[in-house]
């Protein structure tokens, strides 16, 4: 425990606030939390910007469930997530 | 569900972006903060739906960025309100249809009878049309408790009833009261005597003693059960006489017809007229006038019923036949003669049987006559107070 804790000091605290919050539920949904904008949006690929990468999703039938300026929702069926600094 | 009222409440276009990055629209939509939905991708952009306010100022922030707009469709009260905005007998039309759908409601259409075997629909609905409560009437002026109290009154026969109004439909149930059976006073001392002149058929002896028997000629007033028995010991005792005896009678009963009488023989002219019963209105189909001088009238009336229940929708027709007036003929003499005859016979010979008939036609210089001798089988015991001081 105090093993992992250590780890994560290694990581500096500012960091922490430039990256996206990402949850994946299953292979069918998927919640960016601090995205900036949509780079690309088709039904196979969706790329998301966010302020210290890219995300992009490859699926099948994948489409935006819910968006905002800071946030968005994407489900379909989720083949490969990919990060792209 | 809520949402979609409000959506459609203020109205929404779908359409679809094409143009150079149309991602750029999606990120527009979302930092300006304006509504959208369904935003699916296609080939070459992306269509959604945004309300129409949204949508126009959506154009000030895509100018310039290469990226044009199709609608699709158009959906919503303010499309529908700008496809009517000239055609203003819609809109009168339609409040004039709640108006008067409103207004209507308010009254009794239909009234439905229930529970009752002995008492006739027609005597209850003739009734409670006496008291105020008929097709047509507002039901806000009804009293029920009071109307119910009333109908009661009028009609001993109903032992319970209860009107429920439900809209403009008025069921009315009735329970039907019990028949008191005739209460024999067992206490009484009396004899059964005979009513009238007969040959006794039948003797049925439930108290008393018979004084007469099967074959024997009675006379009226003559004593047929006696009141008073005697024991094996000798000893007389008075009792409560009781019984039926049957005895064979006759009748005699002669009618007359006038030989000039004049009669109303039907033509094959026969006219209908139609009228349309709407609500408690009623107004004639066609016009034409009754030009026979002479007439019978039958009136029939059918209402429009869905599911058993007959709705304020009638049609009234009325058949007009031509009657032609004629000297009656011996046969149509006969005929009339007959026909009192058998109205005589209802009323007179109700509760007996009329074993034979003898029909004998003779005429004189102004009248015919049909006399007819009946030999009847009927009831004849008539009970008769025994005093004792």
């Amino acid at each position: 425990m105090k093993k992992s804790n250590e780890n994560n000091r290694k990581i500096p605290l500012p960091l922490y606030n430039s990256l996206p919050i990402i949850e994946i539920i299953g292979n069918r949904e998927i919640t960016i939390e601090g995205s900036t904008g949509v780079l690309k949006y088709e039904s196979d690929n969706i790329k998301v910007n966010t302020k210290s990468m890219v995300v992009s999703i490859e699926g099948r039938n994948l489409q935006l469930k819910f968006l905002s300026s800071s946030s968005l929702v994407v489900e379909g069926v989720i083949l490969s997530l990919e990060f792209i600094m | 569900m809520i949402i979609k009222i409000l959506r459609f409440l203020r109205g929404y276009v779908t359409f679809s972006a094409k143009g150079n990055f149309t991602e750029r629209l999606i990120n527009i939509i979302s930092n300006k903060g304006m509504l959208y939905w369904d935003i699916l991708p296609e080939k070459g952009g992306v269509t959604l739906s945004m309300p129409i306010k949204d949508y126009k100022n959506l154009h000030h922030y895509l100018y310039g960025k290469g990226i044009r707009t199709k609608i699709k469709s158009r959906h919503g009260l303010p499309f529908i309100k700008q496809k009517y905005k000239n055609r203003v007998g819609i809109l009168v039309g339609g409040l004039l249809f709640a108006v008067i759908l409103i207004l209507l409601s308010n009254f009794i259409w239909i009234i439905n009878v229930k529970g009752n075997n002995e008492i006739p629909d027609s005597r209850v609905i003739q009734v409670m049309r006496d008291n105020g409560f008929y097709e047509g009437v507002f039901s806000g002026s009804i009293d029920v408790k009071s109307l119910e109290h009333k109908i009661i009154g009028e009609i001993p026969e109903i032992r319970w009833m209860s009107i429920n109004i439900t809209g403009c439909k008025a069921d009315i149930e009735i329970k039907e009261g019990y028949k008191v059976p005739k209460i024999v006073e067992k206490n009484k001392i009396c004899n059964v005597k005979s009513k009238r002149d007969a040959v006794i058929t039948e003797i049925r002896v439930s108290g008393g003693t018979a004084r007469t028997k099967v074959g024997s000629a009675v006379i009226k007033g003559q004593l047929l059960i006696s009141g008073v028995t005697v024991s094996e010991d000798g000893k007389s005792r008075l009792v409560h006489a009781d019984g039926e005896v049957y005895g064979r009678t006759k009748y005699e009963k002669t009618f007359k017809v006038p030989k000039s009488s004049v009669v109303n023989n039907p033509t094959d002219n026969v006219m209908v007229r139609r009228r349309c019963n709407i609500f408690w209105l009623s107004f004639p189909l066609d016009f034409k006038p009754i030009t026979y001088d002479v007439y019978k009238s039958i009136t029939k009336k059918e209402a429009l019923n869905i599911n058993g229940t007959d709705l304020p929708l009638s049609l009234t027709e009325q058949y007009v036949t031509e009657m032609e007036r004629k000297e009656s003929s011996l046969k149509e003499n006969k005929k009339a003669l007959r026909q009192q005859a058998s109205v005589y016979e209802v009323f007179n010979f109700k509760d007996k049987e009329i074993e034979t008939r003898k029909e004998n036609f003779y005429e004189d210089k102004n009248n015919y006559y049909l006399k007819i001798n009946y030999t009847v089988i009927e009831e004849l015991s008539e009970t008769s107070e025994i005093i004792v001081q």
